[in-house]
């Protein structure tokens, strides 16, 4: 035991159980534990899935399980083990930050050699510090805040001269109250209906410190998931803004000796944004945004052996969430579709066409009416599926005249062009794309069934008005008083065609009857046929069948 | 004392092939909410499959812990001083950082090189095999990565899934987002299928097919019409008739002894989901 002991708990022997250092870390990690995924739901920039929750806790976790592990005794030890364990397992900006957070609170207590409400103020004032060291451009409203709040309340409270316990638990009231406040100074926050995630994970892990410390039980986690709150930005002391260039998320470790984290944090701020150094002189750990990731590597191999690169795109991340296409390629190609119903631009829609075009069969749409939904895409190139004979030549003169590039994928009917459109893959370009749509048209065949609407004869086929007739690529095939009855008679030649499934849009005012019997005719006419049936709502064809 | 193999449990390679070719494997976790699970380990494909359809709560994973890479190493440094440990793309998980750090660590005699594969299931399992049959054969470290190198450009994943699911809740969809992304919804009635594949170490959107049947088909094709196919491996997690379907089909193209057959174990499990089927071969 060191001679710094004075009146205060006495430093221990490194278990948990008389150890209110280890205590409060072991409750600490426990509590943010429960809240963990409360915690990520607040924060859910950069990638889907939160993880500010999930970051500070792993960080928190491999810290108190280096401080429970420490094999020497004594807070001084302890606390150093624990900044250490800390810093190795870090995890994304908020974990950086609480691994900063950490540090300056370990320096603190080793420097005191004891822990009490004094040497708690203290260490919470240097984990401010070292935290707002930590990241280049502070922002107010983050994990930065609520630390810097409870470490002032603390600070005010020791005037009061109370012990450990009293002290803690003023820095965790003002905590929550500075988290509760996080959405006044960070406008992103208010917008999003949320309070800032690091922030709140810091209220925690002070909240449960104090639950250790009086040995009280850590209770159940009280807060529901926040699945609906949608933050554009992060908040984690970033310096973050709607308007940022994101670059790639580069983290590494730099091992040498006499590091000085402010001259590699200058260095690399040079190229990155966002640039948090935090470490030792012997490790650092730096994570910045920059375009050059391999720039920011190169410069700081010169300050020691670099370890743990790890480089994520943060413009596809940010894409990806914005959900405005996935990135820069995705929104350079883009799909219109000429839709006869509403059933059908729904199946359109799901297949990646952004534009549509009301038409068909005795209702063709115009060429202003094709380039003007060309223009209303962001997109670069635009491919056309027109879906009908009688509109492939309007498709292609809208593609002569329009204003940027437009292909037409000369679909002659709906199933082709669903075809068409499922051969479709926003990461590839146009050139690519179209190729592969022109190639797709023919893997499907069309069948048609309306009523005619008069009497004649067809190819020796004779038709009188009002049969349901079947027009099969094109070609009149049938002509029955039903439309299942075509289906049957078609039967042979369909079982012929090697078909695996068939996909039928049900016409503007099909009954359920009319389309049942349809689809047991279709089972009929090839048993191992898979049959899917939908609204297509188009009008004069009661049904529009895709065969593949 | 020739080259030692160490890889991870995303390989996806059957624990014989492991024992014929000396590869180690280091287990990937699986959480079922506080609750882990070594893959393969301590929850095997069966019971796996069971929890994941009955459970609410989707299974999360993590890599393997720096630790677990450095015991493993110092296991292995028993028995040669040479370790080339091959894993699933860094953009993938973090597995391949865990080895790095576990690497750099090592102390004694033992070299321990950490390879990115850039790829995943059995795309990484085939490349780790490449490398294990060159060093049995002698090679040294140095023309063990090249193996490993020259594999790895000659390889594909080829993989399909009966939802996207999966892929998008572990955050693992990548390009594949370009089939969800905008304003677009999978429509109930309308069932659409995507082949991904893993490209430049992540998975990416390849075609849409409408039936899971044409959709092995097209796997099989891009298989078959691939020249100087040495290698092939077929892993499902549920439906293992189809696997040995498709495998008959492409094991007259490389031989038994070039086809590996595996189930996805938790870890690939949890980002792919029930009925998922990859294929994985490699050419040059």
């Amino acid at each position: 035991m060191t001679a710094t002991e004075k009146t205060a708990i006495p430093s221990q022997e490194g278990k948990a159980d008389d150890s209110p250092l280890l205590n409060m870390f072991e409750a600490a990690t426990r509590w943010l534990e429960a809240n963990a995924a409360y915690v990520d739901s607040l924060n859910v920039f950069p990638v889907p899935d939160g993880d500010t929750g999930t970051n500070m806790l792993f960080t928190l976790r491999a810290a108190s399980k280096a401080a429970v592990e420490c094999p020497e005794p004594g807070v001084g030890p302890q606390a150093k083990a624990l900044a250490w364990g800390a810093l190795m397992e870090a995890r994304g900006n908020s974990g950086v930050i609480l691994s900063q957070i950490l540090r300056g609170f370990a320096d603190g207590i080793d420097g005191a050699g004891e822990l009490d409400g004094r040497s708690l103020a203290k260490s919470l004032s240097l984990a401010t510090e070292s935290a707002y060291k930590g990241v280049e451009s502070p922002v107010e409203g983050t994990m930065l805040t609520v630390i810097k709040d409870a470490a002032r309340a603390a600070e005010e409270s020791v005037g009061a001269n109370r012990d450990l316990e009293e002290v803690l638990a003023e820095a965790v009231r003002e905590a929550e109250a500075s988290v509760q406040r996080t959405p006044e100074l960070l406008p992103v926050l208010k917008e999003a209906g949320v309070v800032d995630a690091g922030g709140h994970g810091v209220f925690l892990i002070l909240e449960g410190a104090l639950k250790g410390l009086k040995k009280e039980p850590l209770g159940e986690a009280p807060a529901s998931i926040n699945r609906d709150a949608i933050a554009r930005v992060s908040a984690m002391g970033m310096g973050e803004s709607a308007e940022q260039v994101y670059g790639n998320c580069t983290q590494f470790i730099i091992r040498g000796e006499g590091l000085d984290s402010g001259v590699i944090r200058a260095a690399v701020s040079g190229i990155g944004e966002s640039t948090v150094v935090v470490g030792d002189q012997e490790v650092v750990r730096v994570h910045t945004h920059s375009f050059e990731p391999d720039e920011v590597v190169k410069l700081c191999s010169g300050f020691g052996e670099i370890s743990q690169v790890s480089v994520q795109d943060m413009d596809e991340q940010h894409g990806v969430w914005l959900g405005a296409g996935y990135d820069g390629q995705s929104a350079s190609v883009g799909m219109v579709a000429v839709v006869p119903g509403p059933g059908i631009q729904e199946v359109f829609a799901s297949l990646g066409v952004g534009a549509f075009v009301s038409g068909g069969q005795s209702m063709n749409p115009s060429v202003a009416q094709i380039m003007e939904a060309a223009d209303s895409l962001a997109a670069e190139s635009v491919i056309v599926v027109p879906n009908n004979k009688n509109v492939v030549l309007t498709a292609q003169r809208a593609a002569e005249i329009a204003s940027k590039r437009v292909e037409v994928v000369a679909s002659l009917n709906v199933p082709q062009g669903v075809a068409g459109a499922l051969a479709f893959n926003s990461t590839s370009d146009v050139e690519d794309n179209v190729e592969s749509m022109r190639a797709a048209l023919d893997d499907v065949a069309c069948l048609e069934i309306t009523r005619a609407v008069r009497d004649t004869t067809v190819d020796g086929l004779r038709v009188s008005k009002g049969d349901s007739i079947g027009i099969l690529d094109g070609k009149l095939v049938a002509a029955r008083s039903r439309p299942e009855e075509v289906v049957e008679e078609l039967g042979g030649k369909l079982e012929g065609m090697g078909l695996s499934l068939a996909t039928v849009y049900c016409g503007e005012g099909v009954g359920k009857e009319d389309r049942t019997a349809l689809v047991e005719a279709l089972k009929g006419a090839a048993p191992t046929l898979e049959v899917e049936a939908l609204e297509g709502g188009q009008p004069h064809y009661e049904f529009i069948i895709s065969l593949e | 004392m020739g080259v030692r193999i160490v890889t991870d449990s995303t390989s996806d390679l059957p624990a014989e092939v492991c024992r014929e070719l000396d590869i180690t494997v280091v287990p990937l976790t699986v959480m079922f909410g506080e609750q882990g699970y070594r893959d393969g380990v301590d929850l095997g494909a069966d019971e796996f499959y069971k929890k994941l359809i009955e459970s609410d709560k989707l299974p999360t994973t993590s890599q393997p812990s720096v630790g677990a890479f450095a015991e493993t190493y110092k296991e292995v440094a028993k028995e040669t001083d040479e370790i080339l440990s091959i894993h699933i793309s860094g953009k993938l998980s973090q597995t391949y950082n865990s080895a790095r750090l576990a690497a750099s660590e090592m102390e004694g005699g033992c070299k321990v090189e950490v390879m990115d594969s850039q790829q995943a299931c059995l795309g990484l399992g085939l490349i780790a095999v490449a490398a294990a049959r060159a060093a049995r054969d002698g090679a040294s470290m140095e023309e063990t990565r090249a193996v490993v190198e020259k594999a790895m450009t000659g390889t594909r994943t080829l993989g399909l899934l009966d939802t996207l699911e999966y892929l998008a809740k572990g955050g693992r969809i990548g390009r594949v987002q370009a089939y969800l992304g905008n304003s677009l919804r999978p429509l109930a009635l309308f069932k659409v299928i995507p082949i991904i594949q893993v490209k430049d170490g992540e998975a990416h959107p390849m075609e849409r097919v409408r039936t899971r049947s044409k959709g092995l088909e097209r796997v099989i094709a891009e298989a078959s019409n691939t020249s100087g196919l040495k290698m092939a491996g077929v892993s499902y997690s549920t439906k293992p008739e189809e696997a040995e379907r498709v495998a008959e089909k492409l094991r007259p193209l490389v031989g038994s002894e070039n086809l590996v057959m595996s189930r996805f174990g938790p870890v690939l499990g949890t980002h792919l989901g029930p009925g998922a089927l990859a294929v994985a071969f490699t050419a040059g």
